[in-house]
């Protein structure tokens, strides 16, 4: 095999070279995925039992958007008009199987105190209304404790839940992107600051964490060149002929993209 | 490790928390191959060899303990494909491939790299360079 070397030595190195190459353009197609599920073949237990999940359940991950604001703000017609807006928003996002809010309740409670008429499934546009709605619900144990799962005592703070079906980090990781996007603009000029939150969250984080970003990176760092900066460096040596070889890169500082801009 | 990552782009194998960790691990394994390699080749320069002969007389030597290391971790590393969880089974297996992959470019690339650069790995150049260092360590 040495022989055979360095009598074609060229030839190795042009092959080497075709397969780096090759490699390189390999790498582009590269993406990470820290779906737990993925990482059992499509006959596994798990796996089975995350599609039944999925296919006639609500889905296997789930993600909140966070809302606070000063208190009874949650119960204001405006902010709930909203909520509900960007409830119908995400429920529109492919891959969503479910989301809840509070708006659900005071839907629910509103349709109920006028004789279950379909067409009473609204927020009421009345603030007085919507706290004796919900103060009625909390009157029992269950509605109390249903309350406690979407709003704070003091409607300072109230959550949507969202659920996802199982799919690949890169799909969850642009769904939450979207939705915190869709969050932000929906709040716009308001007293309630919309958060993007959750164990969905988390899962498209580690993504980033298991390489995705610093994939990202690698390539942006390639494009955008190296700085190689040799300096001497008088006061490692006292004879000053000591060199110190320094590599640093010139993009901007490590940060997970959360823009949206990944491939899907 | 270029050709392992470009394989897991083109077999769609994802990177995952076991994959991500197999640049390190390979090149924590592979690279002791190769500093054999040019340690042996220097050794036989040193004694008086031709650019050839110590290639040759490197690959020989080292290049049989190389193959038998990576066929051994190949093997092993091999045992994880068996595995229900699939990062596990890729983690065994792509680390089985780069082991191979890392004795081939022992035995083809690092003898040609050293043939076509006889300015920096020629056994003239370094038996230059040890006389060189020699007399500055005399001074």
């Amino acid at each position: 095999m040495a022989a055979f070397s360095m009598r074609r030595s060229r030839l190795v190195m042009v092959v080497a070279a075709i397969v780096a190459v090759l490699s390189i353009a390999g790498h582009l197609k590269l993406r990470v995925d820290t779906n737990h599920i993925n990482f059992f073949s499509k006959g596994h237990p798990l796996h089975e039992s995350a599609d039944v999940i999925d296919r006639d359940l609500s889905g296997v991950y789930s993600f909140q958007v966070f809302f606070e604001g000063p208190p009874d703000s949650m119960r204001d017609p405006a902010i709930l008009a909203r909520m509900d807006r960007l409830q119908q928003e995400i429920l529109a996002l492919p891959n969503v199987r479910k989301a809840v809010s509070l708006v659900d309740y005071v839907k629910r409670v509103n349709r109920e105190l006028n004789d279950g008429r379909k067409d009473a499934e609204i927020v009421p546009a009345s603030a007085e209304l919507i706290a004796q709605e919900l103060l009625v619900l909390g009157l029992s144990d269950d509605g109390r404790r249903e309350l406690e799962h979407v709003a704070a005592s003091d409607y300072s703070r109230a959550q949507m839940t969202v659920r996802l079906a199982s799919m690949s980090s890169d799909i969850v990781f642009a769904q939450i992107n979207e939705a915190e996007t869709l969050a932000k603009r929906a709040f716009e000029g308001t007293v309630v600051k919309p958060t993007v939150t959750g164990s969905g969250r988390l899962f498209a984080h580690a993504r980033s964490l298991s390489g995705d970003v610093a994939v990202e990176q690698l390539r942006d760092r390639v494009r955008h060149g190296v700085r190689r900066d040799f300096r001497r460096s008088s006061d490692r040596s006292s004879s000053g002929c000591w060199r110190s070889c320094r590599i640093s890169f010139r993009c901007s500082p490590f940060s997970a993209r959360w823009d949206g801009s990944t491939s899907r | 490790m270029l050709a392992i990552l470009g394989a897991m782009g083109w077999l769609d194998i994802s990177l995952n928390v076991a994959t991500v960790m197999l640049a390190s691990v390979a090149l924590g394994v592979v690279d002791d191959d190769t500093i054999h390699f040019i340690s042996r080749y220097r050794r036989e320069v040193a004694e008086g060899e031709d650019t050839d002969g110590g290639i040759m007389a490197a690959t020989m030597h080292e290049g049989r303990a190389a193959f038998t290391t990576a066929l051994i971790n190949s093997c092993a590393y091999a045992v994880l494909m068996t595995s229900e969880y699939r990062p596990t089974a890729w983690f065994g297996g792509l680390l089985a491939l780069t082991m191979a992959v890392a004795f081939l470019a022992e035995v083809f690339i690092l003898p040609a790299t050293i043939k076509l650069l006889p300015s920096l790995y020629s056994a003239e150049r370094l038996r230059a360079a040890k006389a060189a260092s020699g007399r500055v360590a005399a001074m």
